[in-house]
This record gives structure tokens, sequence and C-alpha cells, in this order.
């Protein structure tokens, strides 16, 4: 009998849907993408109308609906946390009480009113929080049995599990709970760097290889205390999150020398410093827990999920100490993960639906291609009701082709193709591509479609075959969560450090070549890297493989497409906008190309810097 | 008029079950650093999840709210939270609200701390 699950994510950051029918992953989507509004943590509507429409499924049809994440468990911690606190809580409470007790308590009767039926239960089932993210981690992964580590700022209680899959079995054996979380760690130094909270942590993990860890041993000796199993406590008196809505307090500021950093002044040595010392600590403790699953379970594969597991320099570090014979990392590793978790959990553990494995030794994540997809028909109904001049170009050679010699000639060409990314990084279906060779890319991108200075590189897709060739890596990287090194030959001599310990910008050195790979190698000879099969999206693959054709590099440019502040575009119609928002020179809307100096005047917009929050 | 309720909680409720479990030096975690300890791991006592685990977790109305609080309590012998269960179900029955959309900011992006 066949089985349709809609797992829900909501109410932290980053609210999703995902359906799955007898195991299979059949669609899953962040709401920020449908609603245009960064980490949108609001119940999910339009990304669970999405979701039953890729599923050709009314509500009522669905066998039954999911929530990741137990809501009574979540207000036992908050009530606890305050009791425990006292008198100091008061604001905390005040906030905690709106949220938890006003909505997120009444989760089913949100659901039931927002779909009008519960499904075929009639009952809106729940999940543990690092149960889902277990189970996202553990369901779609190739391996039989596996090791499971998730590491998150909290979910109920839990803020790190080990635990281990085998068939569609899930068990979590150990925990570490709140006050005491690694990600909660992590995101005090963001806030206190002057970084947002919970999207943040990527800027404060790109500024790590800048810097010197110098601040390593005062944070060991007073903030955090780690057991040779990996199991961690933080000393609580040096953090706000439990009596306040700031990270990090007065002790904390002592500590390090200082107030936080304003977030749009200029960084100084302390936040370059810091970023390397927390990096340092976090990958220590880390890479202690991944030895102690091993240790653990006995398993000889590892999965993960959770924020922290977006950690990519951890996760490429975790690779090099071959703990594991192979790895395997949820790419929606943080809360919007937890919907797809819950369903597959649901699916496989309420149910009792076998899991099956892949013959082929590949994932059955399908890329995280599992957003909206837009037709041809449709995208050029689209272009002529708006009069934007457009040429459409049916063959799929020559399109790649055209493709693929703008990038060569170094122009930014917007590439929106097939169903959109599921998780934060864009892989292709909805990027901006450039060249990887020219020393100007990165400052383009930056400056002219970003609308930002970065200290942090691009990240390059690189064709699966030829990646050893460039980098570091033995393995694949599908979802852009793997750091290794430029290999050595490639590399040019630099002396940035010294540059800025004599008190030099980050942003005077930010530029300058570090390999023949400028665009996309860090201060420390590392990469991001997408290595791109043949399979999970044979479109981009060709770009990437007809570029190579062109250049002898079988490498690009990859980022998000979206600019500073906006969530990855979903639509033709957003991409269109922010288009024509940036100097992007090329826009791919599948097999239509519009060409920047086609446009008329008239259309081009600057109203983003007040449309959209800078993150 | 929420927030008076919730400071009416707070105040009349919370505080003196708060200062009752600093009396008995009660505490429902640690703050600091144990040296003596080998691991700060806590093995879990329900390693998967059950069907009934799955079913009974949401919440179905202010009456169902207080009996699964007392459920959750009792199950973990904490007694001295009991207290609050009826007033704890009054203040989340006055509290329920319909999310604003339109909100620029949500406030739930709070809940996480």
């Amino acid at each position: 009998m066949s089985k349709t699950v809609l797992g829900i994510s909501a109410f932290y950051h980053d609210s999703a849907a995902a359906i799955v029918r007898d195991g299979e992953i059949v669609a899953a989507a962040q709401e920020e993408r449908f609603t245009r509004r960064k980490h949108d943590p609001r119940f999910p509507k339009n990304a669970i109308n999405y979701c039953l429409e890729e599923a050709f499924i009314e509500p009522s049809e669905l066998d039954t609906i999911v929530f990741y994440d137990h809501p009574l468990l979540t207000w036992d911690r908050v009530l606890k946390s305050c009791i425990s606190i006292g008198e100091r809580s008061k604001e905390q409470f005040t906030k905690a009480c709106a949220s938890v007790l006003g909505i997120k308590i009444w989760v089913q009767d949100l659901v039931r009113e927002s779909l009008g039926s519960l499904g075929k239960l009639d009952k809106l089932l729940v999940t543990e929080h690092h149960m889902a993210h277990a189970a996202s981690a553990f369901y779609p992964s190739p391996f039989e049995s596996a090791a499971i580590l998730t590491l998150d700022g909290v979910g109920e209680w839990a803020t790190t599990t080990v635990g281990m899959g085998e068939g569609r079995e899930i068990q979590l054996l150990q925990e570490i709970d709140y006050p005491h979380s690694l990600g909660l760690f992590y995101s005090a130094f963001t806030y206190y760097c002057g970084f947002k909270v919970n999207s943040g942590e990527y800027k404060l993990m790109g500024l790590a290889p800048y810097g010197e860890p110098t601040y390593y041993d005062l944070i060991r000796k007073n903030l955090i205390d780690v057991k040779t199993d990996g199991s961690y406590r933080l000393n609580t008196e040096y953090f706000g999150y439990l009596h306040s809505l700031r990270m990090t307090n007065e002790r904390f500021e002592t500590l390090f020398g200082g107030p936080p950093r304003n977030s749009e002044s200029r960084i100084t040595l302390r936040e370059i410093n810091l970023a390397a010392s927390v990096q340092k600590v976090t990958e220590e403790v880390v890479v202690l827990l991944v030895r102690h699953a091993r240790k653990k379970t006995g398993c000889d594969k590892l999965v993960m999920a959770g924020g922290v597991a977006l950690n990519c320099v951890a996760n490429g570090k975790i690779c090099r100490e071959n703990i594991f014979d192979d790895i395997w990392i949820q790419p929606a590793a943080g809360d919007a993960g937890g919907a797809l978790g819950a369903a597959l959990l649901v699916s496989h553990n309420y149910f009792g639906i076998p899991r099956c494995v892949r013959d082929d030794g590949r994932d059955s994540q399908k890329g995280s291609y599992l957003g909206p997809r837009f037709q041809p028909q449709e995208i050029s109904a689209f272009l002529e009701r708006n009069s934007y001049p457009y040429e459409r170009v049916i063959s799929l050679e020559n399109r790649t082709r055209i493709i693929a010699q703008a990038i060569a000639e170094g122009k930014i060409v917007g590439f929106f193709s097939g169903r959109m990314e599921f998780g934060p990084r864009a892989l292709g279906a909805r990027s901006i591509l450039g060249d990887p060779r020219r020393k100007e890319t990165q400052s383009v991108m930056n400056l002219k479609i970003k609308h930002r200075e970065s200290f942090r590189p691009f990240a390059p897709s690189v064709l699966l075959e030829d990646c050893s060739e460039y980098f570091e890596l033995d393995s694949e990287s599908p979802y852009m969560l793997i750091v290794a090194p430029v290999r050595e030959e490639r590399r040019l001599p630099t002396d940035l450090r010294q540059a800025l310990r004599n008190g030099v910008d980050i942003l005077n050195v930010v530029n300058e070549p570090r390999s023949d790979l400028p665009a996309v190698t860090h201060v420390d000879y590392s990469a991001r890297i997408q290595t791109v099969n043949p399979y999970d999206h044979p479109d981009y693959y060709r770009v990437i493989r007809a570029f190579k054709d062109i250049s002898g590099y079988g490498v690009v440019v990859n980022t998000s497409f979206n600019v500073r502040g906006e969530p990855i575009v979903c639509s033709p119609s957003d991409a269109y906008r922010c288009f024509m928002r940036t100097e992007m020179d090329l826009l791919v809307l599948e097999d239509c190309l519009v060409w920047k100096r086609m446009q008329p005047e008239s259309h081009h917009d600057s109203t983003w810097q007040t449309e959209f929050e800078l993150d | 008029m929420g927030n008076e309720r919730i400071e009416d909680f707070f105040k009349h409720e919370l505080l003196p079950v708060s200062r009752k479990v600093k009396e008995i030096r009660k505490a429902y975690f640690a703050n600091d650093f144990d040296e003596t300890a080998p691991s700060y791991f806590v093995n879990r006592m329900k390693i998967s999840m059950n069907k009934d685990d799955f079913e009974n977790g949401a919440v179905s109305g202010p009456n169902n709210f207080e009996k699964q609080l007392e459920s959750l309590w009792m199950s973990q012998s904490q007694y001295e939270l009991i207290t609050l269960k009826a007033s704890l179900a009054d203040l989340a029955k006055s509290l329920i609200v319909t999310e604003e959309l339109d909100e620029d900011v949500s406030p739930f992006i709070y809940v996480m701390f």
C-alpha cells in the first residue's frame, strides 16, 4: 500500500516542507524561496503548496503529516531554563512565551486550519528534532549502515547526538544537552565578530584562514571543556543566550577585550584571530566526536546533519583524518532538512516501508534538485508577456557552447536550469557562473553582481573526473560541503598573513591571486569544492565540459543566484529581476538566452538595496 | 494584554518555583565544567521512536496541554513543576495567535535561544 508523507519544519529558522512517497523523496523546498525573505521561519504554506503540486496530491489524500520537532519538550526546555536563571530571564521568557506558547505548541491546529486536513491519520505526528536530523542524514545516504553524528544549536534539549542507522532503523545512543552546544558556541563568536547569528557563521568560517589562533588557549581554558571522547561542556557564565537575546555577555567581552564588533565596521585583527581560534577549537571537537562515533558504533561509514555539519572546513578535516571509510552529509543540514528527515523517518519507521539503498553506490538525494522547475514554454511565455528580448536556442549543443564561450570571454552568466536546489548552496540549478582563471572575476562578482565587499573567495564547480587535477580531494563533494586544498603545484607564493599583521586592510589583500584559479582559491590555498558528475544535472555538467573544451580548464566559478541579503532565486521572474539589478551579462533561463545588452534601459533597477535586509 | 499575563505568570508563578528549586539545590542542567567526569555524554534512555512517540507529541487544546505537561513531569519525577500546569495552560490559551504573515521579522526567530 503506497504511503505519502508530508514533513514540515518551521518556527526556528529556514522553514521548509518535503514530500516522501514510499520512501522516495518527491519534493522539498524552503519557504524563503517563495516569500523572498531570507531564512523565513514562518509556517511554510508556500513550500507545502509546491510539494503537494509536485506530488499531485491533495492534503486529505496524504497518509500523514509530520512536524520535525516536539513542541512540548521544547517548552519544557524553555521553562526549565528560565526557572534555573530566575529573575534575569524575564526578557527571554517573555519572548519565548509569545512564540512557543503563542503558536508552536498549537502547530497541529495551525496545520489543520491551513491545509484543511491532517491527512488520512487525522493527527499530526511529531519527531524529535535530532531524530529528524539523523533521518535526513542516514536515509538518503548510499550506506546500508552507518554511524550518525548530529550537531546543531539546539533541538528540544539535545544539541549533539551520536547514533547509528541500519536498514530502516535509526538509534540515537548518546547526546549532549542544552545549554552546552557547539552550534551556539560558534554562533556566539559569530555574533561577537559582528555577523548575523544563523547566517553569518559561514562568514566567520571564511574569515578564519586569514588569522592565527591566538585566542585558542583562552577559549579552551575559559569557555569550553572537552573530554577525550569529544563530549564537551560550556561555561555558561560567559554566554548571554540563557537569559537574554544576546549571544554573549559582559564577561565574554572582558575576556576578549571589548564590545562586539558593529556589523558594518572594519574587520580588525581581533575578529580575524578570533575566527581562526574558534574554528580550530570547533574542528578539534568535531574530529574527536567523529572518532568517538567510530568507536561507539563500530561502523565504517559516517553520516552527518545539523547546522554545524555545514562547516565545510571541519568536514574537509574529517575527510583527511581518514577516520571513516566514507562520509555522507545531508546538503540541507540545517533546520530545513528537518522537514525531509521527519518525512523519511515516518515513512520507514512509522509505516515500516523498507529502505532501498541504490545498487550503483550513489545516494538518494537526487543531487538535492528537489524544488520547482519551469518548462521552457512557461519561460518564453513570461518573457513574451513582458516584452523582454531573448533568443531561444533549442539545440542543447549550441546553447551549451554559447554559454561556455561567454564564460571563457569573462562574462558573468546567470544559470537557471532544472529543479531548484534544496539546502543553502546553489549547485548549478540557480547559480551565477564565471571564469575561475581570471584575476578580476572575484572582484567583479563581488562588487558588480553580489554588491558586497567580501573576504571570501567563490566556490569552484569542477568536473568529477578532473577534480584531482586541481584539488587534493579523493572523494566526491557533490553538495559543496567539503573544503580541500588546491594542488601545491598550482599555488602562487603570497605573504598575506604578514601583511595583515602589519596592519594592511583585509580587503586590500583579498583579490591577490593565489593560484592559477584565483577566483576560487582562499588565502590558505583551500577551496570549497562542488564536484559535478554527468548524472545529477547533465546540462550543468555539459556547460563545464564545454568550458573545458574552450579553455582547457574543467572548472567554473559557482555562486548562488542572488544579491546580498536576498534568498536564492526560485522563479524566472525572480531570476530576471536579479539579473537586471546586477551587471550580469547573460541570463540563461532553460533554453532561453537573455543578453543584458538587448534589454531596454528602463528595466535596469537598483531598488534591491532597499528591498533586502543586508546579511 | 499578552505581555501583562506573561509578566504576571513570571512574577507570581515562575519566580516562586525558581526560588524553591534553588532552595533545594536542584539543577536542571550543569553550568560549568566537571574536571572529574570522564565524559559529558548522556546515554539516552530511549534510543529510537515507536508509534506512540510519533502520535503523542502534538498538543491539541489547552486541556490536553495541561495533561501532557503533568504526564511529562511525572515521568521525570519533577513534581515541583506540576503546580504550574493549570496556570501554564491558561497562559497558553490566552496567547494563541494567528501568525502574522506580513511582518518583516517574525517573532518566532527568537525561539532558538
